[in-house]
């Protein structure tokens, strides 16, 4: 039997596939990889600088070639070497964008590796770069002339890291930003704290960083976080930091002067808490965190409040809640929680005084905060909460709303006129699978296929706006040392979707995954130790193994 | 002027090592070690190159903070204050590359207030161990408990891990540092799956050209001296190195793409052909499995068993073949279950009689093998332990690497993405022991995690792999241990292997939280049993 492998034209392996690509059919060497220009007709300031540079790294990665000189204000013509002629609507630094026109381009690649990038600004410029990069292969470029017209169909395409469960460096955070960068994906969302540590260094609280903390240095400070944000802004990507409350606040509450704030839940093991909020303290303390919040923040555009699994069961160690179960026959935490989403559904059609008693502190909680940060704190960012089928409290209007339920539980807000994130449990959660902080059965993993089937699945009469997506990575079982493992390449398969969803069905499946294997290459080329997605065999024979999409793969013998 | 501190323990308290000596008896002193490089092992000259070459190993995991000269170790006879003093007495300085009797991995040890160390073992196998313990007991530069003896000897005589070079390649590299990471667990055994379907990554004499074919890239293949080199390497840290050339089934790269041997396979998978196996009918299938045993044997000299895979050969793919059924008719064979075992009389054949091996083979079974087994061939079980019932009656040695919980690449889909199995979490390990049924005759020599390798790369190797086969390690050295503590002891005990781990710069996933890690008290209590975990299920419904 004879195996003749197809290989695709490298423009057409490209990961995210560009929305349209005109090509010819010379194949130039790039004979002077180190003589790469960056040419511009006007000066390029330096955030502009430092992206050239590190896409420099990228393209010239096996060589050592000196950027310095790269930088030119005249075009100067060299042969067999790559050069660049960018010009950008606008030189300002961005640390977000709001539209897909923004991170579009237009690149042209001559013969003479002449190469014309035209965008909006910086983060249209990563992008181009990037599918450079991903068009020089093995020090040539196939297929020129080529012209490329890109822009992406989701503004909002990212990954949730936690840095709570397991602290996470900064270096490795810098590092997953490079790897979103190679991915075309754009958010960092940083779910920062939890019930298990703090490790963001407070100013009048930092005891409770301090408290908090796993080991001496394992903390950020305001320093650490520009640092980060510059970093994303220069390389594209938008930091989206996360302080989670009025759950998940166990580690406020490790220092005597802060205990009274939290209420232990669970009987067996104590190490989830909330907020309480029927205390003034509570809010002095949240006022405070929120402000710090906005100060080491200043540069972003959303806040995550989180917002997310505050339990009724917590709230029954109050002796106002007690009495309350027993006024209304509610027997045993079931009834509470039936009752507790009747409410809801009938949120609307309630009358202020007939919300529960802790409805109304769960709501109240969120206005007092809510009115801390725009009223007193003078904040403008927009607020992000988490929401799925059990949590729905009301949203207003310029809330965004991320979606964390099941894929098939979205029409529960499709009444909803918020910005939505999706970030489907079902298929977008990188850390199921492999059982919980208590080595327990935790749902079932998502393989590379489950999140390659995902698609935003809306309702017909979905009233939100769609931004896009974010793939979770829960910190429970993360560490630096499966990081990248459990990220990628399924991030890549996101990336891939949401930068242009309709790829997928203009190629073959087996198309698809060569784009993935090479995107596998890359990603180790780079030193980002990622999950292979199959064996070396299929990885390289992916017309056989892959030829069309199963919806169950035959062929599985039971042992391996 | 150097000083010795020496504190009162006044709290009772226990050691927590990984996994736990057999009993030790113990004082209520802690000395804690000034002078770090100042190690010595006393009568370093007599001792043969292959233990001062364990000695190097542990001296550098045990100084690995500082610069230490490992010569000066071996040279001078001073009496340092502060630092370990080791005397080492083995009854037999012979390498070895293989042990076959827990009494050969035992040892006695006995430390002083003067940190005089005492090992007494058997041979440099017995000597890791105790060197292990060692080091175990003195990575807070300090040792608790003086004066201390450790009387140990593991439950078991086989604990290993299998890994597969043939979905993915694995350096060399790789492999040296998961011998290490085994040895810093007491585990004994690398079962070496190094050929399948996908590739043949080891160069071979007569047929190499199986090799290069298949192979993923330009140098990703085993040479000779890779594999002597590493049998030696293994063997000098107490790891025996058991290597697998899987047949008649997963042999695809045998043939694929390689005119004249493209008969000798069968293509098997109804959509797609990546599975292979041999035409047992054929005698050129028999001229190149000789060739491929004899390059086994040469390389794989040293090694105490071999093993000839033999699962999974499928009665579809032989039907394709109208010549096979004919071959039966005409030699009285009646089905394909007399049709394997026609092929694995002849392999032996060639094994024993031809080739004159003295080894003895390790076959994989499970309950769907009903292949007959000679009494020295060993049954290398992936079925469940309570399907062992189905092999009561035969008398062969046995691993058992449990399907549920011992493999570990399963639950993270297969080699297409696709879901294959449960993940086996680090307590579902730690809930299995060995056990025999009723009745049972075989005899259990201990266990193997097998670490497949479809989405398994260098990536990946350490994560998959650890920490949950520090576990398997655990119950196999000591499978009592866990009777007589705390589920929280147990929790701090595995903490601190990862801990260690990550020390050693083994990247290998972590079993909790850093705060549960930190607080197994309050995380880890107790085990919770089924009906407490259903508890807990709820729990976690309520907190979605």
């Amino acid at each position: 039997m004879i195996y003749i492998q197809f290989l695709l034209l490298v423009v057409n392996a490209i990961m995210p596939m560009p929305n349209q690509i005109i090509y010819g059919y010379y194949t130039v060497r790039i004979s002077n990889i180190c003589q790469i220009k960056f040419f511009s007709q006007q000066e390029f300031p330096n955030h502009i600088i430092q992206l050239l540079l590190h896409y420099h790294q990228l393209i010239t990665y096996d060589e050592d070639c000196d950027f310095e000189e790269s930088i030119q204000n005249i075009n100067i013509k060299v042969d067999g070497a790559l050069k660049f002629e960018i010009s950008l609507e606008s030189n300002e630094q961005l640390y977000w964008v709001k539209t897909t026109k923004e991170e579009a381009y237009e690149l042209n690649i001559d013969e003479n590796l002449n190469v014309r990038i035209k965008t909006s600004n910086h983060w249209g410029l990563a992008r181009a770069l990037d599918t450079v990069n991903q068009l020089t292969i093995n020090n040539q470029i196939e297929n020129l002339p080529i012209y490329i017209n890109d822009e992406p169909q989701y503004i909002h395409r990212g990954v949730m890291i936690d840095t709570a469960r397991n602290f996470l460096p900064v270096k490795l955070i810098k590092r997953t930003i490079d790897a979103l960068v190679i991915n075309k994906l754009n958010v960092l969302h940083w779910h920062i704290t939890d019930d298990e540590s703090f490790p963001l260094l407070l100013t009048n609280y930092s005891q409770i960083t301090n408290n908090s903390k796993f080991w001496k240095d394992g903390y950020f400070t305001k320093e650490d976080i520009q640092d980060i944000i510059e970093y994303a802004s220069i390389r594209g990507v938008q930091i989206i930091p996360e302080i989670d409350t009025p759950a998940h606040i166990y580690s406020w509450g490790r220092s005597f002067e802060l205990t009274q704030i939290i209420i232990a839940c669970d009987s067996d093991i104590q190490q989830y808490g909330q907020l309480d909020p029927t205390l003034d303290f509570t809010y002095e303390v949240l006022k405070s965190v929120m402000q710090d919040l906005n100060d080491m923040f200043a540069k972003v555009q959303f806040i995550h409040f989180g917002g997310n699994e505050a339990s009724i069961s917590c709230f029954e160690q109050k002796p106002s809640i007690k009495e309350f179960m027993d006024q209304n026959g509610i027997k045993n935490y079931f009834d509470l929680q039936v009752y507790y989403i009747g409410v809801f559904k009938l949120f609307n059609k309630l009358t202020f005084q007939q919300i529960t008693y802790f409805i109304k502190h769960l709501f109240l909680y969120r206005k007092r905060q809510k009115d801390i940060w725009k009223n007193q704190i003078k904040s403008q960012k927009k607020i992000i909460y988490w929401y799925n089928k059990q949590h729905q409290l009301p949203a207003d209007q310029e809330d965004i709303i991320q979606w964390c339920g099941q894929s098939n539980e979205l029409q529960d807000i499709k009444l909803k006129t918020n910005p939505i994130i999706l970030s489907d449990y079902d298929l977008l959660s990188l850390d199921i699978g492999i059982g919980d902080s208590f080595g327990d059965p935790d749902d079932f993993y998502q393989s590379w296929k489950d999140v390659y089937s995902w698609v935003p699945k809306l309702a017909e009469d979905f009233n939100g706006q769609l931004l896009g997506a974010e793939a979770l990575l829960w910190g429970y079982t993360n560490t630096r040392n499966t990081h990248f493992q459990k990220l990628f390449l399924r991030s890549s398969i996101l990336g891939d979707i949401l930068w242009n969803s309709n790829s997928k069905t203009s190629e073959q499946f087996w198309q698809f995954t060569q784009r993935l294997s090479e995107m596998e290459d890359r990603m180790n080329k780079y030193r980002f130790p990622v999950s292979p997605f199959t064996s070396g065999y299929c990885k390289s024979q992916t017309q056989v193994c892959f030829p069309y999409f199963y919806i169950i793969q035959q062929n599985q013998t039971g042992k391996t | 002027m150097k000083f010795i501190i020496v504190i009162t323990i006044l709290i009772v308290g226990t050691y927590q090592l990984m996994p736990m000596p057999k009993q030790y008896i113990k004082g209520s002193k802690s000395m804690k070690i000034i002078n770090k490089c100042g190690i010595q092992f006393t009568n370093a000259q007599q001792y043969p190159e292959h233990v001062i070459e364990l000695l190097r190993h542990y001296h550098q995991l045990m100084t690995s903070k500082n610069q230490c000269n490992f010569e000066m170790s071996l040279n001078f006879n001073l009496k340092n204050q502060g630092a370990l003093k080791f005397h080492i007495s083995l009854q037999n300085d012979e390498q070895l590359y293989w042990v076959n009797k827990t009494q050969q991995e035992a040892y006695i040890l006995k430390i002083d207030e003067y940190l005089n160390i005492q090992i007494d073992a058997h041979n440099h196998w017995g000597l890791a161990r105790a060197l292990d313990t060692v080091h175990q007991l003195t990575e807070n530069d300090k040792i608790e408990f003086l004066p201390l003896i450790i009387e140990d000897e593991p439950a078991y005589t086989y604990r290993g891990v299998m890994v597969d070079t043939a979905r993915h390649f694995l350096p060399l590299k790789t492999l040296e540092r998961t011998i290490d990471a085994l040895a810093i667990n007491k585990m004994n055994v690398m079962h070496w799956h190094i050929t399948d379907d996908e590739s043949f990554p080891l160069l071979l004499t007569n047929y190499s050209r199986i090799t290069h074919t298949s192979k993923y890239s330009e140098n990703e293949y085993y040479t000779k001296s890779d594999v002597s080199y590493l049998i030696e390497y293994a063997s000098i840290r107490g790891v025996q190195i058991i290597p697998e050339i899987d047949s008649p089934a997963h042999v695809q790269s045998w043939g694929r793409n390689i005119s004249d041997l493209e008969n000798i396979i069968l293509n098997c998978g109804s959509s797609v052909k990546q599975y292979g196996q041999f035409d047992p009918t054929l005698d050129l299938t028999y001229e190149v499995v000789k060739s491929v045993l004899q390059d086994l044997s040469d390389m794989f000299s040293k090694v105490q068993f071999v093993h000839f895979g033999g699962d999974e050969a499928i009665k579809s793919c032989y039907n394709q073949r109208p010549s096979i059924q004919e071959f039966m008719n005409k030699n009285g064979i009646a089905d394909y279950i007399e049709l394997q075992t026609y092929y694995r009389q002849r392999q032996k054949n060639i094994w024993k009689n031809e080739i004159k091996s003295k080894k003895r083979i390790a076959y994989w079974y499970n309950k769907d093998d009903k292949l007959p087994a000679e009494d020295d061939d060993i049954i290398h079980w992936w079925g469940s332990t309570e399907e062992l019932e189905l092999v009561s009656n035969r008398t062969n040695d046995f691993i058992l690497s449990d399907y549920h919980p011992l493999y570990l690449d399963i639950g993270v889909g297969n080699a297409f993405g696709n879901p294959y199995q449960t993940y086996q979490t680090w307590k579902d390990i730690y809930k299995w022991t060995p056990k025999a049924p009723e009745g049972f005759k075989g005899k259990i020599i201990g266990g193997e995690a097998p670490l497949w390798g479809e989405t398994n790369n260098e990536n990946t190797h350490f994560q998959r792999l650890f920490i949950r086969s520090s576990i398997l390690g655990d119950t196999l050295w000591n499978p009592f241990s866990k009777q007589s503590e705390k589920f929280y002891e147990f929790a701090d005990r595995l903490g601190q292997m990862e801990d260690r781990m990550n020390k050693y710069g083994f990247p290998v996933s972590p079993f909790t939280h850093d705060y549960c890690k930190r607080h197994t008290k309050i995380c880890f209590p107790i085990l919770y049993t089924e009906q407490e975990q259903s508890v807990e299920q709820q729990h976690k419904f309520k907190e979605l």
